[in-house]
């Protein structure tokens, strides 16, 4: 076999293991039932949207911590000013 | 003391002055290389990690030439041409790097070490989202591997020797190292050094030709992709099943190319099992370690009398021959996508196939960022690099396997 005609039969081989490889990992992918995220009907919020949703978050999360702190701690109404600054 | 001569006291000088002019100043050389190399990888200019012990190791080796016992020059480093069983012996007690490298270079254990850790790097899910994509472009991007070979022997190279350099073009140490201890052990110390100056190359240069062959137009294309299309999250399981299928069939298929393959496979089954303690040691001690000394032994190596060879040169220009015919290679693949996808695809995509895990993948985002802040083509570039690592390994198996049978 020369030389020239070896080399084609390598890279074709090549290409047919590689493909057969991508397979495997296809079928891979499907016979083990992975999760499934569907993101139809998901709306993707606009930047300035998802800005005050996010700030509306940490307000939630401040007023919940507040409150704990205010109703287990009993603080002073002066330690309620030092809250506010930390 | 009348017989004494004085220069021999100071003995890398003396053979410095005793040797051929040749071979002399080839050392003077070699020790500016090494500087050099220190220099450039503490500038990040080239791979530090590699370039450091590498560059230190090159200079130092060329310096400490001395005398032996029985008047022929030698170090008290490391001796890699023994093949007597006695001698070998009687050497991994004198050379302090002899152990290291009988026991782990030269029969490619570092490469495996180094395979195993680059194994336990990877996340195949970035492949199992796309295969057929990904194995594609690893395979264009491997154009360099393949055509390199005629041009090597038109050059004066014989088919093994041609087929170990042109294993450069597939950008992956440890195979160039395996392959090239398989098929051309005489050169195998010279291909592998080239290579690796090489490999710490494709960061600087790979971006030029990327903006060489695609226009910015398209550079900065992103891929859209379908919000009513079903997303599936790869579980590691999925990921740890098809490390073990695979591994198994390519080892069925390539015994001779077995350890690369069972390395690599081994690093992703133990990331994907949740081995944590076990992942902790081959990505950390054990990769950085392995790395290490193969930079390390690559300089130790790079002595003038080892690395004198008329081939050297030829092998400089095919090794960077190689990479720029794959990066071209994987581009084209990147063209052929976005004919496909009509349009919907970024063809500088392409060049992550070169399995330069992951310089190439990275290489792509900057650029394509560079044009449009907005555009992200990580993930696929992440595919496509990942899969040229297996496209690699299933080139070197085809090699080393059939490459002696050809005449």
């Amino acid at each position: 076999m020369s030389i020239f005609t070896g080399l084609l039969i390598i890279a074709g081989m090549t290409f047919v293991i590689s493909m057969l490889v991508a397979f495997i990992f296809w079928a891979l992918s499907l016979l083990t039932a992975p999760k499934e995220m569907v993101l139809t009907g998901v709306k993707k919020p606009a930047p300035f949207a998802r800005h005050l949703m996010v700030e509306w978050q940490h307000f939630r999360s401040f007023q919940k911590h507040y409150r704990t702190y205010w109703h287990n701690e009993n603080a002073a109404s002066n330690e309620l000013i030092d809250f506010y600054h930390e | 003391m009348n017989n004494f001569d004085f220069a021999q006291l100071f003995q890398g000088i003396y053979t410095l002055l005793v040797s051929d002019p040749v071979i002399a100043y080839s050392r003077i050389g070699l020790i500016f290389l090494g500087i050099l190399l220190v220099h450039l990888g503490r500038k990040g200019i080239l791979e530090p990690m590699l370039m450091i012990p590498m560059g230190l190791g090159m200079a130092t080796i060329n310096a400490s030439v001395m005398l032996m016992p029985d008047g022929t020059q030698g170090n008290l480093f490391v001796d890699p041409m023994l093949t007597d069983t006695d001698q070998l012996l009687e050497m991994l007690q004198i050379d302090f790097l002899q152990p290291i490298y009988t026991f782990t270079f030269s029969n490619g254990l570092i490469a495996c070490f180094v395979f195993m850790g680059i194994g336990s790097l990877l996340d195949i899910g970035y492949i199992l989202k796309a295969p057929f994509s990904s194995m594609f472009l690893a395979f264009c991007a491997e154009a360099g591997t393949f055509l390199t070979i005629p041009i090597a022997i038109a050059m004066g190279l014989n088919l093994k020797e041609a087929a170990s350099i042109a294993m450069v073009g597939g950008a992956d140490g440890p195979m160039v190292l395996f392959t090239s201890l398989s098929l051309a052990k005489e050169l195998f110390v010279p291909i592998t050094v080239v290579a690796y100056l090489y490999l710490g190359l494709t960061y600087g240069g790979y971006p030029y030709l990327i903006k060489l062959l695609v226009p910015a137009r398209l550079r900065g294309k992103d891929i859209k992709r379908d919000p009513n299309k079903t997303i599936r999250v790869i579980k590691p399981s999925t990921k740890l099943y098809f490390a073990v299928v695979i591994c198994v069939i390519l080892c069925l298929l390539f015994p001779v190319a077995s350890p690369l393959f069972f390395s690599l496979f081994l690093g992703i089954a133990v990331r994907e099992s949740g081995l944590t303690k076990i992942r902790e040691f081959i990505e950390g001690p054990l990769l950085y370690g392995s790395t290490f000394f193969l930079g390390l032994l690559l300089g130790i190596l790079c002595e003038a009398h080892l690395l004198l060879n008329p081939k050297i040169l030829l092998l400089l220009v095919l090794g960077i021959l190689a990479l720029l015919i794959s990066g071209i290679g994987g581009i084209a693949g990147g063209y052929i996508l976005y004919f496909l996808k009509k349009g919907n695809y970024n063809p500088a995509i392409g060049i992550a196939g070169v399995s330069c895990v992951p310089s190439t993948a990275k290489v792509v985002q900057k650029e394509v960022s560079k044009v449009n802040p907005n555009a992200l083509v990580l993930p696929e570039a992440l595919g496509a690099n990942i899969s040229g690592v297996i496209t690699t390994a299933i080139i070197a198996g085809l090699y080393i396997t059939l490459i002696p049978l050809l005449k």
